[in-house]
């Protein structure tokens, strides 16, 4: 139970830790807001700038802004964006959904691709197959995604004429997603497919030498038999951990991705919102953000529980 | 009598650098196991003892055909009419824990971390299960358990029942070997155990389809007394209840000596003396084994001075002859061969 009680207050610092350099980050970046919303080429007094200040809240002290921040969070307000001139909170939900979509869907299809293709990989990695396979997921795994991104528009949108361009601004019927989709898709499930087949190919190499494996062959299991029912589920368990730190990343990398396929995703916010000094959009982006990620291991963490009885005690 | 396994020959060599961390037996190159050839007939129990990496664990694996695939096995191994070196790995895999099972040395890694005890031991059920209701060469035991089976299977053909008929053969199993409440155990995962729990559970999954041939390998290393002694029993009740022939491999010479019918002695990847308990614990031939009664504790803890040679490069003529206070000039230029004579075999120019 102390564990319980352990954990939840970890995660509670960590969440307060997230909120306050949210509430940081944004502040300690150079230029002006003010300027920005207004423009470089538009002439305002110094008063009118102060007055704007004021009325944004800007020129109050820093623990003001702090305490009014907090206040405002626990309201769900994230503030108001001046440039798309729309409350934080509404632009948030109307483009995390297209992320949540491209990036779930890719996740989901690349830990299965990655884990069974790694799986299988490590079971026989003597085999000429499998080592084919395996310099290939090398080479993706390190290749940045919007590197990858744009080598697809330029050969399958540009060259081939297979898929379009550009996101989906029309009507989102279910075909029209998925062929605005399938190319952003396909490119974060091979990077995320890269990363869980070679840490999955690694943990097979290693738990198929226990002794366990070789007991389940002297029951009378035969071959891949041994890999399925003995093997696969000790293997997976780092991949737990995997998905859990990498769900950071595979926003960061879904970020660059959205913006060379111009999807109408939080990746093109937060771009749009940095290029523009937009702190409001910007901070309410990176707690959604570090939020999925705390989200993401808590999750890890209780699937861990569940998934391997080391980390159980009995009832 | 018959001979349930006869080995002939056996000759298990190593290829190079490629061994893992694996047995303490592999590390060495070269030759493992070196013409061994012995026989074990139904029900009885023979007992293969010999110093650590002597390469008695590589006979038990070799006879399983679970060495990896860098070593070379050569010679015969026969099972009931077949050599076992010659079957498909698909055909040996029907043989494996239905007719012949092992007892790995260290029951709390043989285990599977992440499945329950119940679902283990259960598996040699399911994956046996279907060969099963073919039931042509089955001894009368199993057709007397498998009427009760087939009564039940016949009620409900489909897998739940099959199932559950599984779990309360676990169960059943798990009683006799003195689980007063299976059902809990069965639910329990390897790592919430201790290592003498682990064991009986190892063994009751080993034994749960009644093989007529069990290799315990070093069963009883790394346990302490109370469990030894339980370990004792739980052979010994195979043995006389269930008529299991056993493969036993240890160096607890007390131990074997309670249990075996017959004990082979292993140097350096060659039997040098195979005889029943009592002759040879009474009255040792070979250097080798009068040196290793010697260091036993109650008979004067005296060693056998040097160490036994590397398996890559086995010395010129009879093997034990650097550390034999016996030897003559014959000994270190030719090899002794095994000789029998009145019920027991001895390898060595000088005992007979």
């Amino acid at each position: 139970m102390s564990e319980v009680i352990k954990k939840t207050l970890r995660y509670a610092a960590s969440f307060f830790l997230i909120v306050t350099l949210n509430f940081a980050f944004p502040r300690l970046m150079p230029g002006d807001p003010v300027k920005n919303l207004i423009g470089e080429d538009v002439y305002v007094s110094e008063t009118v700038m102060e007055e704007l200040r004021a009325e944004m809240g800007l020129n109050m002290p820093l623990y003001n802004q702090f305490t009014a921040y907090i206040g405002d969070l626990l309201r769900f307000d994230l503030g108001y964006s001046y440039h798309l001139h729309s409350p934080v909170a509404e632009v948030l939900r109307e483009r995390i959904g297209w992320t949540i979509l491209f990036v779930g869907v890719s996740v989901l299809l690349g830990t299965v691709l990655g884990t069974l293709l790694g799986a299988y990989s490590g079971w026989k990695p003597e085999t000429k197959a499998n080592r084919l396979v395996c310099y290939g997921f090398i080479a993706l795994s390190c290749t940045p995604p919007y590197f990858l991104a744009l080598l697809f528009l330029e050969i399958f949108a540009f060259k081939l004429g297979l898929f379009p361009f550009k996101g989906f601004y029309d009507i989102p019927t279910p075909e029209n997603i998925m062929y605005h989709m399938f190319l952003p898709v396909t490119v974060m499930t091979l990077f995320s497919a890269s990363r869980n087949f070679l840490i999955m190919r690694g943990s097979v190499i290693q738990e198929k030498g226990q002794l366990y494996a070789l007991y389940a062959r002297a029951k009378g299991l035969y071959d891949t038999a041994i890999l399925f029912r003995h093997v696969m589920k000790n293997a997976s368990l780092p991949i737990i951990t995997l998905l859990a730190l990498d769900v950071g990343f595979l926003f960061s990398g879904a970020l660059f991705t959205e913006i060379v396929f111009s999807l109408n995703g939080m990746g093109t916010l937060i771009y749009d919102a940095i290029i523009g000094k937009d702190y409001p959009v910007l901070q309410g982006s990176f707690l959604v953000i570090a939020l999925a990620v705390l989200l993401a291991n808590m999750l890890a963490d209780l699937l861990y529980a569940v998934a391997d009885p080391r980390v159980r005690r009995p009832a | 009598m018959n001979a349930l396994l006869e080995v002939k020959d056996l000759n298990v060599s190593f290829q190079g650098n490629e061994n893992e961390k694996g047995n303490e037996n592999e590390k060495e190159s070269g030759t493992a196991v070196f013409y061994v050839s012995f026989s074990i007939r139904e029900k009885e129990t023979l007992a293969l003892v010999g110093e650590t990496g002597c390469g008695k664990s590589v006979v038990a694996h070799a006879i399983m055909r679970l060495l990896p695939p860098e070593s070379r096995v050569k010679g015969t191994i026969e099972f009931g009419g077949k050599n076992l070196l010659e079957l498909s790995e698909k055909e040996m895999t029907k043989l494996r824990g239905k007719e012949i099972s092992i007892i790995f040395q260290n029951p709390s890694l043989a285990l599977n971390p992440v499945y329950s005890i119940g679902h283990q031991l259960a598996e040699p059920l399911r994956i046996h299960g279907q060969e099963k209701r073919k039931g042509k060469e089955w001894k009368e035991k199993e057709e007397r358990k498998e009427k009760v089976w087939r009564e039940k299977e016949e009620k409900n053909e489909k897998g739940l029942k099959m199932r559950k008929n599984n779990f309360s053969n676990v169960a059943r199993v798990l009683k006799r070997m003195g689980f007063s409440n299976p059902h809990e155990y069965m639910g329990y995962y390897p790592s919430w155990c201790s290592g003498g729990m682990n064991q009986r559970f190892l063994i009751a999954a080993s034994t749960m389809l009644d093989p007529v041939l069990i290799i315990a390998d070093e069963p009883s290393k790394g346990l302490d007394r109370n469990r030894v002694a339980e370990l004792e029993i739980e052979l010994k009740r195979l043995k006389e209840k269930s008529e299991t022939a056993i493969l036993l491999i240890s160096h607890d010479l007390g131990f074997v000596r309670r249990l075996a019918d017959r004990v082979a002695v292993m140097y350096a990847g060659e039997i040098v003396e195979i005889a029943d308990p009592s002759s040879l614990f009474e009255r040792p031939l070979h250097p080798y084994t009068q040196g290793l009664l010697n260091s036993l504790p109650e008979r004067g803890f005296v060693p056998i001075p040097g160490s036994s040679p590397p398996l890559s490069s086995p010395p010129e003529g009879c093997r034990f002859h650097p550390r034999c206070p016996f030897k003559e000039k014959l000994c270190m230029q030719e090899h002794p061969e095994l000789k029998e004579s009145n019920g027991r075999a001895v390898r060595c120019f000088l005992c007979l």
